[in-house]
């Protein structure tokens, strides 16, 4: 870029030279500073100027790249004066700024490149060398140059800018890989948590968990359910592991109620524990870095102490709001863990009031097929009942049967007791009494003056009686004996008759005169009429 | 009015006083008649109705089926057998009484006494009321029956 100026068109050659090197120049850059040197070099060994400057602005006008070559006489002070002059009298139409010699600071030509962003790229030149004064081909040199330095700038600015974007979004990466490893982790102890529901088994997946996720060492959880005072103690990495008995849980939860900012903690909220230092005496041999106190319900409370991180490692505020997240994660859980206990225990109980009340029907049951046999005993007893008692009330043959045997029962027995008793059978006639035909008897009374005696009952013998007979009946025959016939002899025949269909008289009577010693006692079987008829009279 | 006698008629309690003096006037009718067999067979033979050979069994038994038959119906046991017992007895008795009255035969009637008690027209009216009375009995009376007093009633089985 040697200035040698032979005559006019090898002056346009080189000219167009100069452009095309320093279009591959810039080409070969991305940097504003380098863009800013290359085009000041261009500039300057095009035009054969003594001096310049090159600057760069940004929207609020304040110089971020300034290049000076040649001019020892203007230092940057002057320059940056320069700048801000220039900046106001700068016109989008024109590259140049016309300015008055003092206002130039000396130098002969002073351009403004808008760029994007409201940006500015600022070009001075100092007069050319040899006094020669700059004319319009060099103008249109720079103005070339100018164009190129303008797209070249702009280039660059949209690579710086690319770049920053670059680097930041790969911070963000970071952060986000960060926060997706954590989150990872948050996903992991869902899963885990949800293939266990058992309090014991959450903290022992629990903890490892934590502690791997945020780099920790060491680290403690413990729960206090206060209601039936039980307590859940996971340590890690604490050396020597303090024992559960040994360990002062409502202390440890009291110290971490003590540091906590908001005290009045809601179930299912976690705060963490800002005054650590108070519990590095109760765990011997941990000194926690982080801590936070939960309430997993009323009167089930819980703490989680971490150890320091494993490297020298500062969180950041999402890191801290993770971690705040993951605790909180850990108390849903506990709680999940705690409602399905209790769920287990109502089933449980439920399952027991299940088998109560299945007995209770089993019972019933046969409580009910016991009253079913016993209603229908009771039907049938009732029938039988109602059967008996219409058979009460109706006649039967049986009834006449046992009335009337009975009765024969007694009346016999009576009458075999009864000194007066009768014979159920009539008495045989005796041997020596004997009957006698009408003839017979007429004879007997005719010839040997036989006594004709009327055995018959007085009324009978009243009605009507044979001619010359005496009522002699057996009912009265010892009185009538004794008072007719203690006299007579008794070998005198005796003819007696009176016999009717219900009583043999005759007999009766005949018998006991039999008994008085009478020798001839007769039984006259016919009608006493029969008697009469013949005319016989005793 | 027709209904109100008809309801007194009906009325358990005038069937237990017919029952209690139907089965009293058996009770004492039958004693002198048990106590005295003989004389009571006479009786039997004078009505002239019963074959001689008959007359002293029914002298001994006769009595004791009143008298059985009396407490049966007192005591409130089998009362429907013993009042068609007592019933017939009466209607055999109104029989023999109206037929020795047609045939004129002068004996005694023999229900309570041996002599002393002649059969006329007021012996067949009072035997015809007690048969009507035997009757009534049978049919209207279900008060204080012995035999029911210890059994379970249906009504007790089933109160409603």
């Amino acid at each position: 870029m040697t200035p040698s100026l032979p005559h006019d068109g090898d002056r346009k050659d080189y000219h167009l030279a100069v452009i095309r090197e320093t279009a591959a120049e810039l080409g070969h850059t991305r940097r504003p500073g380098r863009i800013l040197t290359s085009f000041l070099m261009s500039a300057q060994g095009g035009l054969g100027a003594l001096g310049g400057f090159a600057a760069l602005t940004d929207k609020a006008s304040e110089i971020t790249h300034l290049i000076v070559r040649g001019d020892e006489k203007v230092g940057p002070e002057e320059i940056k004066s320069l700048i801000k002059t220039a900046t106001a009298k700068a016109e989008p139409s024109s590259f140049f700024i016309s300015m008055d010699g003092s206002l130039s600071q000396g130098f002969a030509l002073i351009l403004a490149c808008p760029l994007e962003d409201d940006r500015l790229a600022f070009l001075g030149l100092a007069p050319a060398m040899h006094g020669r004064d700059y004319d319009p081909d060099d103008r249109q040199l720079l103005i070339s140059l100018s164009s190129l330095f303008q797209i070249s700038l702009n280039s660059a600015l949209f690579s710086t800018r690319v770049e920053l974007l670059n680097t930041e979004l790969e911070k963000r990466n970071t952060e986000l890989d960060r926060q997706v490893f954590y989150l990872n982790g948050l996903k992991e102890l869902s899963m885990e948590a949800g293939e266990s529901v058992d309090v014991e088994k959450f903290l022992a997946a629990f903890l490892p968990t934590l502690l791997g996720r945020f780099s920790r060492s060491q680290g403690m959880v413990v729960l206090h359910n206060r209601t039936d005072n039980a307590v859940w103690l996971k340590t890690m990495g604490i050396e020597p592991e303090p024992a559960l008995a040994a360990l002062p849980v409502d202390r440890l939860l009291f110290l971490c109620l003590a540091g906590v900012e908001n005290k009045h903690i809601q179930p299912l909220q976690a705060e963490p524990v800002v005054q650590v230092e108070p519990l590095f005496p109760l765990v011997p041999g941990f000194a926690p870095e982080s801590a936070f106190l939960f309430l997993v319900k009323d009167q089930m409370y819980g703490a989680i102490l971490l150890g320091p991180p494993l490297e020298d490692h500062k969180f950041s505020d999402p890191e801290k709001k993770l971690l705040s997240a993951f605790v909180a994660q850990s108390v849903l859980h506990l709680k999940n863990a705690d409602s399905f206990a209790a769920i287990v225990a109502l089933n449980r109980n439920l399952a027991e009031q299940n088998q109560a009340l299945r007995d209770t029907i089993d019972e019933l049951t046969q409580a009910e097929q016991r009253i079913s046999v016993l209603e229908s005993a009771a039907r049938q007893i009732a029938r039988m009942v109602s059967h008996n008692a219409e058979r009460i009330m109706q006649v039967r043959l049986l009834d006449f049967i046992l009335i009337i045997g009975i009765s024969l029962a007694l009346g016999s027995l009576f009458n075999l007791q009864n000194p007066k008793g009768l014979s159920f059978f009539p008495l045989p006639r005796p041997e020596a009494v004997k009957t006698v035909t009408v003839p017979e008897a007429v004879r007997l009374l005719s010839r040997e003056k036989a006594l004709l005696i009327d055995a018959r009952p007085r009324e009978f013998f009243e009605l009507g009686h044979a001619p010359g007979a005496i009522n002699v009946p057996p009912s009265l025959f010892d009185a009538l004996y004794t008072a007719n016939f203690n006299a007579e002899d008794p070998e005198r025949p005796l003819i007696i008759y009176g016999r009717t269909v219900s009583r043999l008289y005759d007999e009766m009577t005949a018998r006991k005169f039999i008994n008085r010693d009478h020798e001839e006692v007769h039984l006259f079987l016919g009608k006493p009429g029969d008697l009469s008829a013949k005319g016989e009279a005793p | 009015m027709r209904n109100r006698i008809s309801i007194w008629i009906r009325h358990p309690a005038l069937a237990l006083m017919a029952r209690f003096y139907l089965g009293g006037i058996f009770i004492y009718a039958s004693l002198n008649k048990i106590n005295f067999p003989a004389e009571f067979s006479d009786n039997i033979a004078a009505y002239l109705l019963v074959p001689y050979f008959l007359v002293d069994p029914m002298a001994i038994l006769l009595p004791w089926i009143e008298l059985v038959s009396g407490v049966c119906l007192v005591a409130g046991i089998r009362v429907r057998a013993s009042a068609a017992i007592i019933c017939t007895l009466l209607g055999i008795f109104t029989l023999a009484v109206t037929v020795v009255l047609v045939k004129k035969t002068p004996i005694d009637c023999g229900c309570f006494q041996n002599v002393g008690d002649p059969v006329s027209l007021l012996t067949v009216g009072r035997d015809l009321l007690w048969l009507a009375m035997g009757i009534y009995v049978f049919k209207y009376d279900r008060f204080i029956h012995l035999d029911r007093l210890f059994m379970i009633k249906p009504e007790d089985l089933n109160p409603s």
